[in-house]
């Protein structure tokens, strides 16, 4: 399988804690991997290392083929919106914009046209179950319903990876198995790869392959049975 | 109630001592030059009806009883700036506020004691401010106060004749000194009651009442009251011209004022339905669903505009062409044109921090979506522009219609193709939107490092 993402020896720390350790990790071109750990493990620290928001002190990220640690703000920035979909734990949808509009934002971003973008969008909230949200405010939508417009969000530039940072961890049960079951859906008929942390032990069985973080560094790392 | 009172200064203390006190020093700097302001008014007031006024040299705008009333209504106008600024000042920090008002319910505060520990918070600054308000009095009164003695001659004692703004041949009461300053402090009180009339504080944290609906023109009314005021002064020949363009100046200038939330509501609707860019698309929905605060921020805009377009045209009618032009022009003319365009200046420096306040606050409260968009691949140039945007709407807008009011009737009803200063007023309006322009990106940069932490990573995994 080739290598999509790459994560070698990342070192990270916030005022005196070492968020990461010196991790490694790989992760294959159409892998959905869950990253788990206990709370403070550092999990979501080297998601959004790997995902070039943060930036580690130590280390390499390659994306591609690319040294994603060397390049500067703005070229993260770029490569992130086309290449990149994300999907955080509350949605962190903006307020004030419609569904479709959230959704539309990527494309928008990448100076696609309006209404174009606007087709796209509401064609993956139709794919998600949700077109008759395409018009509500984030404030109007439940949180199982915002996830799903955040998955559609991540899932319309057609990227090559969607980083998921607890992307059930705010909902119900019911609400969080049928946002989970609709971004696996998805990512695995895009053919994209999905890199998400969860503390959910069903959520990770869910995964093709789990790395377990503690204090920093990975404990134990394999394919799900 | 004593031991009541004095626990609740000591929590304001901690507050205050705790990130507050940027707060309570600009709460007190409103304050203190809307008094210093107020006791001018009242100083040029006292000398009108004193006795011993023909003994010292002043300004006409002081002296002639003709021109005073509406040199009063120009320092009482300069207040509103001040006072816009206050109102916006009183909303910083919002977030951080909310969350210790609601830890105070929790601990177990009363709804009226959290409302009570709120007015002190504002109030003690506000009031420490009015009384701080005599030393700008006293500094106005010592750079522009006037000198006793007979008048002389030459052109150049006639500039300085024309600055003496602050008779020094009377000065306010101590009783009526305390009278301004308290009142200044509670007007300040009450600008922090009203910001939070909409909060309903719990011991689970702040809610608020249902928003009201889309702002509607009703303030339009003022700006059609002054169409009658406009015509009865210019066209029939009124018999009382000085209180016509008082009632016209305030007429404008508070429907404008008040104008801002709709203006910015249906631009923000406009800007949306064809927006093609991220900045525009956001700046404008914000503005869709919630005009009030940024029209709140850039009101005063429309307002400086009005004065600033209204004032443009009279220089235009000074210059005699067959004398020289601008050579002979009376310093009691051109005195209170520049001392307008230089308290227009100041207005419009107030209103810079006014809405970058209101940037600020708007990046605090919007925190999380705005870190998201940068993940999402929002460069931080694009999330400026979303500020930059989000301001820039109410004010330009209002700054545009604020010099068409202003100078527009005067032009249509006087403008002549041959005159040869007819310029003048165009170039005052052009250099007006221009001013405003420069304010808006000013107060996008004041921004900037707040707009650095509202897009950290860290605010990814905020609830």
């Amino acid at each position: 399988m080739t290598v999509l993402v790459q994560g070698h020896a990342l070192r990270k720390s916030f005022a005196r804690t070492e968020a990461l350790r010196g991790v490694s990790v790989e992760i294959g071109a159409g892998e959905i991997l869950a990253i788990t750990g206990p709370s403070g493990s550092g999990k979501s620290t080297l998601l959004l290392c790997l995902a070039g928001i943060l930036r580690p002190e130590a280390g390499e990220v390659i994306f591609d083929q690319q040294r994603l640690d060397r390049l500067g703000e703005a070229d993260r920035t770029r490569l992130r919106r086309r290449e990149m979909g994300i999907v955080l734990q509350f949605g962190q949808l903006v307020p004030e914009l419609t569904a479709a509009q959230n959704v539309a934002l990527p494309l928008l971003l990448e100076k696609h046209d309006r209404a174009a973008a606007r087709r796209a969008a509401l064609s993956w909230l139709d794919r998600l179950g949700a077109a008759d949200l395409a018009d509500q405010v984030p404030a109007e939508l439940s949180g199982g319903q915002a996830q799903r417009v955040a998955v559609a969000r991540a899932l319309v530039t057609g990227p090559k990876v969607v980083f998921a940072d607890e992307p059930t961890g705010a909902l119900d049960t019911v609400a969080g198995e049928q946002v989970l079951g609709q971004l696996l859906a998805a990512v695995r008929d895009t053919g994209a790869t999905l890199v998400m942390v969860t503390h959910d032990n069903r959520v990770a069985a869910r995964a093709d392959r789990e790395v377990v973080l503690r204090d920093g560094s990975v404990e134990a790392a394999g394919v799900v049975s | 109630m004593t031991a009541r009172l004095g626990t609740e200064l000591r929590l304001v203390g901690a507050f205050l001592s705790a990130g507050g006190a940027p707060r309570a020093g600009m709460v007190a700097a409103c304050t203190a030059l809307v008094s210093g302001l107020v006791l001018v008014v009242l100083t040029v007031l006292l000398f009108a009806l004193s006795p011993s006024r023909e003994r010292e040299q002043v300004s006409e705008l002081v002296a002639d009883g003709g021109v005073r009333g509406g040199y009063v209504l120009a320092l009482l106008l300069i207040c509103v700036a001040p006072l816009a600024l206050l109102r916006q000042v009183i909303r910083l920090g919002t977030a951080t506020r909310e969350q210790r008002l609601a830890a105070l319910r929790l601990a177990g505060a009363t709804p009226s004691d959290v409302r009570r520990i709120g007015a002190l918070e504002v109030g003690l600054p506000a009031v420490a401010g009015g009384f701080a308000g005599y030393l700008v009095f006293a500094a106005l009164r010592a750079v522009f106060g006037g000198r006793a003695g007979a008048d002389v001659g030459g052109s150049s004692t006639e500039v300085a004749r024309q600055l003496q703004l602050v008779p020094t041949s009377v000065h306010p009461a101590w009783w009526q000194v305390l009278l301004v300053a308290l009142g200044v402090g509670l007007a300040g009180v009450l600008a922090g009651a009203t910001a939070s009339r909409s909060l309903i504080i719990s011991p689970l944290g702040v809610s608020r009442h249902a928003p009201r609906g889309a702002p509607r023109p009703t303030a339009a009314v003022l700006l059609l009251l002054a169409v009658p005021i406009f015509i009865a002064r210019t066209g029939f020949g009124s018999s009382t011209p000085e209180l016509d363009t008082l009632v016209l100046v305030a007429a404008l200038v508070l429907g404008l004022l008040a104008l801002a939330p709709w203006v910015a509501y249906r631009v923000g609707r406009a800007v949306t339905a064809r927006a093609t860019s991220v900045p525009a698309l956001v700046a404008g929905r914000r503005l869709a669903t919630d005009a009030r605060a940024a029209a709140r921020a850039a009101a005063v805009v429309g307002a400086i505009a009005v004065v600033a377009g209204g004032g443009g045209v009279v220089p235009s009618s000074l210059p005699d062409p067959s004398r020289g032009g601008f050579d002979g022009v009376d310093p009691f003319y051109t005195v209170p044109i520049a001392a307008v365009g230089v308290v227009l200046l100041a207005a419009l420096l107030l209103v810079t921090f006014s809405m970058a306040v209101h940037g600020v606050e708007s990046l605090v409260d919007r925190k999380r979506s705005i870190a998201a968009l940068a993940a999402l691949g929002a460069s931080a140039e694009e999330l400026e522009r979303v500020q930059r945007w989000e301001v820039g709407l109410v004010a330009l807008p209002m700054a545009v219609i604020g010099v068409l009011v202003g100078s527009g009737p005067y032009l249509l009803a006087f403008g002549d193709v041959g005159h040869s200063y007819a310029w003048i007023p165009l170039l005052v309006d052009c250099v007006t939107v221009a001013l405003v322009w420069l304010a808006v990106r000013l107060s996008t940069w004041i921004t900037r490092p707040w707009l650095v932490r509202a897009s950290a990573p860290a605010n990814l995994r905020t609830a």
